[in-house]
């Protein structure tokens, strides 16, 4: 088991639930599509993964680590196991494509040699290669989520969370996007994508978790186009 | 060298803050640092004087010569004495003289000499303090033959007394000096810290630990302490060559005042670069 929801509820001041009660697991490996309307609590679902949050109760377990706990340094070193993308890329505007590759690295202690040689391969498997050296003010909106991808993968993480990694792109670009996610979820890392489309996600056929008003409605395969078999 | 390199390019990114943080830090430590040297001038008088420091006695009037050899053998057995220096009336007369220069002739008009004979005494340089002096003097007036024990007792007393108030003002304007630097650095840092909010907010995403986190900023405030120490110093030195010339005999601050001026500043810089760190990393998104 590589992730773990046990009844985890969250609800923030003022008694607002963003999450009631979830309990759900996912295994070293899979491919899973998050979705539901807006407020329905996708992204405190992955901030809780990657321990920008806790949860108000019960338990949420990551690898070797337990929400309830982890230290501060655990949190660090968690977030070397937990890549993360966002809709908006989040790249800082004035480091290259290489140098906001390098950050986790840097941040982790690897050497310049391991350094370079890691960011050149991670750039190539996203299609940046020739876009190393590109401010991301210079690049399309398509090739700064690659970007974001590859710092996302820079540390070879076990789980890669992305946040409507499409919402910004056009579906041509978004589409290229979810291949991308598939390729590396072939390469062994599971990947949690929250999302609107809910057309792509169920054009891939993967497990497909909804929520709404913080509760797991449904989760189960999408099959044949869409058609959703519920197992909850 | 990935943190000296972070904190020499966050330096270079708030140029004008950088600068105005290091002269405002160089003004507190200047004001701190003439007090010091003037605390260290005020030391040197004082020891200056204790060195001057010289016990008289006053022998009794007509004091036999067998009387005097006996209070000089008891004399010299108080401990503590580096000379002692035999003054007979005739020349303490021929002294007094030099001193009325060319109004002397009062002097000579008088029948008989009135001066008593004297003994100079000089302690050893370890026992001129204040305590150790009177203590030695109370012990001469008990002697037979003696008429009275004269020693600088007045303006030592007042010298001390202002070298004692000068290291409280010291430890003030240190206080006060140190929180004023406290603040510009933690605000400098703070700015630095807002302007970088993004770069931290990845950082932490992708795994860095607070230390990683904090290094250069922690680096940025130490090198805005150093310039400023460094700054100051050099000023110091300036302004104390210019009094130098004029006044000879001042001193510089000595090298443990100088190393507590280095420690204090670097110090003042890590806590000010701290106080903001804390805030910040403690803040949620």
């Amino acid at each position: 088991m590589l992730l773990e929801f046990r009844n985890v509820s969250k609800r923030f001041e003022g008694g607002t639930a963003a999450l009631e009660n979830v309990t759900l697991s996912i295994e070293k490996g899979e491919f899973v599509f998050l979705t539901g309307a807006s407020g329905a609590g996708k992204t405190t679902l992955l901030k809780l993964i990657y321990l920008d949050e806790t949860p108000s109760e019960g338990e949420v377990l990551i690898g070797d680590y337990v929400s309830s706990e982890a230290s501060k340094k655990d949190i660090a070193m968690l977030r070397r196991r937990v890549g993360v993308v966002f809709q908006e890329f989040r790249l800082l505007k004035d480091l290259t494509a290489f140098e906001n590759v390098v950050l986790p690295l840097r941040a982790a202690g690897k050497k310049d040699n391991e350094i370079r040689k890691r960011v050149n391969s991670v750039l190539y498997s996203v299609g940046l290669s020739t876009k190393r050296h590109q401010f991301p003010p210079k690049l399309s909106g398509g090739e700064q989520q690659r970007v974001a991808i590859a710092r996302a993968m820079a540390l070879r993480p076990s789980i890669l969370l992305a946040d409507e990694p499409t919402g910004n792109l056009d579906p041509d670009t978004a589409a290229q996007i979810f291949e991308l996610l598939l390729d590396i979820n072939r390469g062994g890392t599971s990947v949690l994508v929250a999302t609107h489309d809910i057309q792509n996600a169920a054009r891939l056929q993967k497990r497909l978790i909804v929520l709404d008003k913080g509760r797991i409605v449904a989760d189960g395969t999408t099959e044949d186009g869409g058609q959703e078999q519920c197992t909850t | 060298m990935y943190h000296l390199n972070q904190a020499l390019a966050g330096m270079k990114r708030a140029g004008f803050m950088s600068a105005a943080c290091i002269i405002i830090m160089t003004c507190s430590l200047l004001i701190l640092g003439i007090f010091l040297l003037a605390t260290a001038n005020l030391r040197e008088i004082l020891r200056f004087a204790h060195e001057k420091v010289e016990i008289v006695v006053f022998l009794e009037d007509g004091i036999s010569r067998a009387a005097a050899d006996s209070l000089m053998a008891e004399v010299e057995s108080i401990p503590f004495i580096e000379s002692i220096r035999q003054v007979d009336p005739d020349e303490a007369m021929q002294r007094l003289m030099r001193e009325f220069g060319n109004r002397s002739q009062i002097l000579e008009s008088l029948e008989s000499n009135p001066l008593p004979a004297s003994l100079e005494i000089t302690l050893k340089p370890q026992y001129r303090l204040k305590q150790r002096v009177v203590g030695v003097a109370e012990r001469l007036e008990q002697l037979r033959g003696v008429e009275d024990v004269s020693y600088g007792r007045g303006w030592i007393t007042v010298l001390e007394k202002v070298v004692r108030v000068f290291a409280v003002v010291d430890i003030v304007v240190g206080l006060v000096v140190g929180i004023a630097a406290l603040v510009t650095v933690s605000y400098t840092v703070r700015l630095t810290l807002y302007a970088r909010k993004e770069m931290i907010k990845v950082l932490k995403l992708v795994g860095a630990t607070d230390f990683f986190v904090m290094a250069p900023f922690l680096l940025e405030g130490l090198l805005h302490g150093a310039a400023a120490i460094a700054l100051s110093l050099v000023l110091l030195y300036l302004g104390y060559s210019a009094v130098d010339s004029r006044i000879s005999q001042a001193v510089f601050m000595p090298l443990g005042m100088i190393l507590f001026f280095i420690i204090f500043g670097l110090a003042v810089a890590v806590m000010g670069s701290l106080v903001s760190l804390r805030v910040f990393l403690g803040e949620k998104e």
